[in-house]
């Protein structure tokens, strides 16, 4: 701030009004003056010479408000993912809280394993470690393939008063496949770096006049935060099945029931089928579990308490025990040759416990 | 109002003021000279290494930048001019920060609408038709009433700090 900026002003006309400068049109929200403006500072003295009142001096000083650059990346969203989950979105919002118009161009990374994460997001569509990015077209905060098809920001409006209270932003889509290979509990974090650019070539604001004192009558450019991330998390969110088969013969034809009964044609035999889910897994869902009855043998049902057919222990509840007619209720039913326990008898299973059917089928 | 104005170089000396009817103008051709600078105050280390603070021509001034005014009047002429009074609109886009105005040897008062002045808390300001307390940013005008004449050749300084909104 050099010359003018310390200029004096004599004058020499005395219609002069007196402090009715900056009286109105002050706007005291957040946003910020914009660029180039011309900020002016008038004073004034007045006095008496011998009792006679003397024209009132006033002196300006002025100086044109240089550009900042400011934006301001939001992210610190976790989204849950399944491994293999194509198309998952992550959310991000840019703001320009400069005092002039920017446009910003937009890259997503993936972190380093294993200091930052777990494991890479994958490119929509591809094994290739990485993003696509896509910015909110039509404002509606949702992503929409075909539609937020532009890959930088062309202009955000200067935080000025004349474009609202808030600052103007977009919201920014980062899209990606889940790995198949995505372990429950792992989790992947995505980092979005916006660059504020001139929006007429696209290239980074330069700031100028670095290191030399204000000139008040450039708009000179200081870039405050001209590269801002902000980061997003994929969790995994899978169960881990395993499933077991045992089989133990309960009699056979010569001994009856007998820990020591044989394999032999007319023997009864039980299956047992464990379904667990691992500690610190997801609750899953399951359907049904079905077992086809094996050849050469044939389903025997009546094996159990009060003529049923099929066990079914759930976790560390009591056993119950069900008919496998089809035409009932209880979830159980034998059909086409396979055993298929299915809700009520089942639903989830949780973290950390077991499902254990058993059933009995005869050798022919 | 200062269009057509002209002012040469750097120290821009119209001497002497033809006064309006309002204002009878003296016989003596001179008169007092008001200077207006801006600076900011910057932190530099000195030889013996603490920091300090120095006013300096201000740097790049951006939304946030806290710019220090300071407004002296100099007594040009061979008569005392009396009952000096330095009024001071704060800038347009700027907030007065508050406390900061000084001026010695003079009475400081504020003012919400350039008409009524007085200290800062006897103030108030209508706001959606209830009355509040004037807060900083309030505060539009500043006025240093000096309350001794100033002599020939001296000078009378007021000072106040005003953030860039």
């Amino acid at each position: 701030m050099t010359s003018v900026f310390k200029h004096k002003w004599r004058v020499a006309l005395a219609t002069v009004a007196l402090g009715s400068i900056g009286m109105s049109g002050q706007v005291f929200a957040q946003t910020i003056t914009q660029s180039g403006l011309t900020i002016s500072n008038t004073a004034t003295v007045s006095y008496s010479v011998a009792s006679i009142p003397q024209t009132p001096i006033p002196a300006v000083a002025t100086f044109k408000v240089d550009t900042v650059i400011n934006q301001s990346v939001t992210g610190s969203n976790s989204y849950t993912v399944t491994p293999g989950q194509a198309n998952v979105v992550a959310v991000f919002t840019v703001a320009n809280t400069s005092n002039v118009d920017s446009g910003f161009t937009l890259a997503a990374t993936n972190r380093p394993q294993p200091a930052e994460d777990d494991f890479d997001m994958l490119v929509p569509g591809s094994s290739t470690p990485g993003y696509s990015v896509f910015v909110d077209g039509n404002g509606n905060g949702t992503y929409e393939a075909g539609t937020d098809t532009a890959t930088s920001i062309g202009t955000l409006l200067a935080d000025i008063a004349t474009n609202g209270p808030a600052p103007p932003s977009v919201k920014v889509f980062v899209v990606a496949d889940t790995p198949s290979s995505a372990a429950n509990a792992k989790s992947a974090l995505v980092r979005l770096t916006a660059t504020a650019v001139l929006p007429t070539t696209s290239t980074a604001w330069t700031p100028t006049g670095v290191g030399t004192a204000d000139d008040p009558n450039v708009v000179e450019i200081v870039v405050r935060n001209g590269v801002v991330f902000a980061q997003d998390t994929f969790n995994v969110a899978s169960a881990a099945l395993s499933v077991t088969k045992t089989s133990k013969v309960i009699s056979d034809p010569f001994l009856g029931v007998s820990v020591n009964a044989k394999s032999i044609p007319g023997a009864v035999v039980e299956y047992t089928i464990t379904v667990s889910n691992a500690a610190g897994a997801q609750t899953a869902t399951l359907t049904s579990i079905s077992d086809p009855v094996p050849a050469n043998t044939a389903f025997t049902g009546g094996q159990y308490a009060g003529a049923t057919d099929v066990g079914v222990k759930v976790g560390a509840a009591a056993e119950v025990f069900c008919t496998a007619s089809g035409s009932d209720s209880d979830g159980c039913s034998v059909t086409a040759g396979a055993v298929t326990v299915g809700s009520p008898a089942i639903t989830t299973i949780a973290a950390n416990t077991s499902i254990v059917v058993r059933f009995r089928v005869t050798i022919d | 109002m200062f269009k057509g104005l002209k002012f040469i170089g750097a120290i821009a000396v119209i001497a002497c003021a033809f006064g309006a009817p309002a204002f009878a103008q003296s016989q003596s051709a001179c008169a007092v000279d008001l200077k207006t600078t801006g600076e900011i105050e910057k932190e530099v280390v000195n030889a013996q290494g603490e920091k300090t603070k120095v006013l300096s021509p201000a740097d790049k001034v951006i939304p946030g930048t806290e710019v220090i005014w300071t407004v002296t009047a100099t007594n040009g002429c061979k008569k005392p001019a009396d009952k000096p009074v330095i009024n001071n609109p704060v800038p347009e886009h700027m907030t007065l920060v508050p406390g900061s105005v000084v001026g010695a040897g003079s009475d400081i008062s504020y003012s919400v609408d350039g008409k009524t002045f007085g200290a800062i808390d006897k103030l108030t300001v209508t706001q959606d038709g209830a009355t509040r307390p004037a807060r900083a940013e309030d505060i539009r005008h500043i006025r240093w009433e000096f309350r001794n004449s100033l002599q020939p050749g001296a000078s009378a300084f007021g000072r106040f700090r005003a953030v860039l909104n």
